[in-house]
Parts: C-alpha cells; structure tokens; sequence
C-alpha cells in the first residue's frame, strides 16, 4: 500500500515532507487534516497519533510523526539519498542543523502564532515583550546567514552540493515570515536563498495554498518582495 | 581519537559522555564551565560560534554539535552495531521521532529549572510564565510516562538506547529543584531503573554534588 500523509498545507514542517514526497517522485495517498477545525483531536486521528501531531505519515501499520524522523525515514526505505547524505560527516552537519532547527529556526513559527495568527484566529491576546522577542528572532535568523548559509557562500545549508532535507525545513519555515510582511532586505543573503529555493517547482507547488490565504488575508499592502510569491 | 567538550551540568552533554563510555570508547573529555563564561571563549567560539555544549572534536578536525546528531556520527562513522541505536528503519525511526520531539518538549525541563533556580540567582527576569511551565513539564512527563514507556522498562523494547539516555539525562535535572514525581510513578522507576547504569552514574557525580544541596531528601541520592 502506498504511503498515506496526513498533513496541513499551512503547517511548516508539512510542506517539507509533502515537498520530499514530491521531489522523490514517492508514490503517496495525502489526506488533509485541518488543524483549524480540529480534525487532528478527532478520536481516530488521535488514536493513530496520540500527540495529535500533523504531518505524519503511516506505511501500512506503521505511523510516524515529526517531521524530520518522517523525512528521514522516507529517504531511507526509498533510497533518496540525493536528499540526505550517508556519509557520516556530511549526515552529522545536516543532522546538526536539522537538531538545532526545533530551538532556532522555529521561533520563527512561535513568534507569528503568539504575534500575528494568534491575536487574528483565535483571538488571543499577544504577549508584551514583542520587541525583546522580534530582538531574539534576528539574531537567530542572522545566525542561519552567518553558520548555515556560510555568510552566503553556501547554495544550499551546511554546504551541501545539492538540496536537503534541511532545506525543506528551513525554507517552510523562512516564508512564514511572510505572513508579517517582513522585509528580507534586512538579511540578503535569506533573500537570496528564498529567491533560489522558490525556482524549485515543488518547492512552489507545496506552498500554493498558504500563499492562496496570504493573498486573502491583505493585512497590508505586501512589499514587492513578498508581492512576487502570492 | 576525539575531543569531547562538555559541561557536567548540561544535560545533553551528560547523554553524549554517557553514550560514549557504555560503548567503551577511547575519547578525551575537556570539562568545561558554563556558568564561568567558558563557553564564550574564543577557542570554544571558533569550534562553536553557538557557544553551545556539548562540541565533537574528531581525530582528523571535523566538529559537530547538537548531542543527538554527535552521538548518531561517532555510531555511523565507526560502523558501531549496539542496541543503543538499532539500525532496524522502524524501531529508529521511533527513537528519532522521540529524539525529535526532546527538543520543543521534554527540554522544557530545562526552561522550568533556569527559570526556579539559576535566573534568579542571577537577577534575570525571563518573562516566562512558571506555573504554566511546571504544568506544560508535568503534561511532557505523563506523555512520556504514558505513550513511550508505557509498561516497559525502557522507551523502546527490552534495552536502554540513546533516547532513554537522552531523556533521563534531561529529566534528572529537575531533581536540583525538588520536583515531586509523584503524579509520575512509572517514569519515577523508569529514572532509577536508567540511573542505575554505572555510566550514568558516574556522569551525574556533578548534579549529584547539587542535588544534595539543594534536595537533601532526593530519592536519587540513594542509589
């Protein structure tokens, strides 16, 4: 039976796993859970997956969640190994970033559902340290620049000659700060690796619903950066 | 043979040092002190411009961090066959899922525990919200307690493996400031069934020293 995924298309770590899939040519049975309706609390998805977590994927009896475990599994059993190197120096750098992503790069995700989606969907008040946090979500995303992205001399994270695993990651997660208009000339070399990841048609095919409610939400007027995209 | 930097109080350093030594393997171990800046040096800051610990310093130069991926490198690039981290694709691919989820959850452990003990000691206000962390570490707990470990003795199948290590290390800390696991009786044997292990032990001497002074009543300190 081929693989069944069960993700959100406006879930980060979803549409790296859906972007795999796509890029590996897997064949795969996709079913939709929709967060904000709560189908991942219903009592069948929660007994398949008892954090309730989205993505996860079952092969056969088997289900799995996190999205970096889901991605390297499917490597492994499809032999896609162009997307995550077996030698071990080069597995440990991307392991490395792929660790270092849940405490870093995802404070992306947790500083716009305290920020922005939160306050707008579900009508939750924002903390007060908004300044101190938008602080610390800069010097994490000029760390990426800085270590991962090689002050702009990598192509792709951690110097890999072609596209990750740790690419999908991050990339999922760079374009919800699009959600807050945010404006990437401050950090040209994300610029740069947002531009260069976007040329990728999977990597644009995963993330049409989510720029299909961006272009709905008109906040405000996008920059053109962002313009381009939606 | 490779250089290992850690800090005896940092948890992910104690699971790295523990991984190593029940696989008998020859290594350095240069012990440092966060609390002393010693991660901010300009060495340490050239291996590691994170300024994390634990650092990976192979034979040959190559450095790695992040515990879990360090571990994972020295079993894959010595062609290590343990039952620490089995290479059957599924039971892996649960030690990764849990290893994975360590890292937004049951570190949580160590934001509740910077938050009682070391912040205020040196007057930082980290604006987080503690009782909803005690409740958010207690909801990790039974998940733990509940969904992996359920009625065995260890995560996964009959043998301790890197995500028990992993784990125990993390939760341990939260004996250096009195955390009742009474809701938590199963994880409680879990703990002092892993403690038991002579490597885990001998990496927890440091917290150990703490927890006497700061929980002279700790159960652990029996073992």
């Amino acid at each position: 039976m081929p693989l069944v995924l069960y993700y959100f298309p406006l879930s980060q770590p979803s549409r790296a796993v859906w972007g795999l899939l796509l890029l590996g040519k897997v064949e795969f049975t996709p079913k939709v859970i929709d967060i904000m309706k709560g189908e991942n609390t219903t009592e069948e998805y929660t007994k398949l997956i008892p954090t309730q977590a989205v993505p996860a994927i079952t092969d056969d009896d088997f289900a799995i969640f996190e999205s970096h475990t889901i991605l390297k599994y499917i490597v492994r059993t499809h032999n896609l190994h162009q997307f995550y190197p077996q030698d071990s120096k080069q597995q440990a750098l991307v392991d490395a970033y792929l660790d270092w992503h849940h405490t870093g790069t995802r404070n992306i995700t947790l500083f716009l559902r305290d920020f922005i989606w939160g306050p707008i969907f579900f009508k939750r008040p924002a903390p007060e340290n908004k300044d101190q946090r938008l602080k610390e979500l800069e010097y994490y995303l000029s760390f990426i620049e800085k270590i991962f992205l090689g002050e702009g001399k990598f192509q792709f994270i951690q110097n890999q000659p072609t596209l990750s695993i740790a690419d999908l990651s991050l990339i999922n997660e760079l374009v919800g700060l699009f959600s807050m208009n945010y404006d990437f000339n401050q950090h040209p070399i994300l610029k740069k690796y947002v531009e260069h990841l976007f040329s990728i048609p999977e990597i644009r095919e995963t993330n049409k619903d989510y720029f299909g409610l961006l272009g709905h939400m008109k906040q405000e007027e996008y920059n053109d950066f962002i313009k381009q995209y939606l | 043979m490779f250089k290992l930097y850690i800090d005896w109080i940092s948890q992910p350093s104690r699971a790295c040092k523990t991984a190593f030594d029940i696989l008998h393997l020859k290594y350095e171990t240069i012990p440092l002190w966060i609390q002393y800046g010693q991660h901010k040096t300009e060495e340490i800051t050239k291996l590691n411009p994170l300024q994390q610990l634990p650092i990976l310093v192979d034979s040959d130069g190559f450095t790695i961090v992040e515990s879990h991926a360090i571990i994972k490198y020295i079993i894959n690039s010595r062609n290590i066959q343990t039952t620490l981290y089995p290479s059957d694709h599924q039971l892996r691919a649960k030690i990764d899922q849990y290893l994975d989820y360590h890292h937004g959850n049951t570190r949580k452990c160590f934001t509740y525990y910077y938050n009682i003990l070391i912040a205020p000691k040196l007057g930082i206000k980290t604006g987080d919200d503690i009782l909803k962390l005690e409740q958010v570490v207690n909801q990790n707990l039974s998940y733990i307690q509940n969904y992996y470990l359920k009625d065995k003795d260890y995560l996964f199948g009959n043998n301790v493996t890197i995500a028990d290590i992993s784990a125990c290390s993390e939760i341990m800390q939260l004996n250096t400031i009195k955390f009742d696991f009474d809701k938590h009786p199963k994880l409680l044997n879990w703990m002092l069934r892993v403690m038991e292990i002579q490597e885990m032990k001998d990496s927890h001497q440091v917290i150990m020293k703490i927890i006497r002074k700061q929980n002279p009543n700790c159960i652990f300190l029996n073992i």
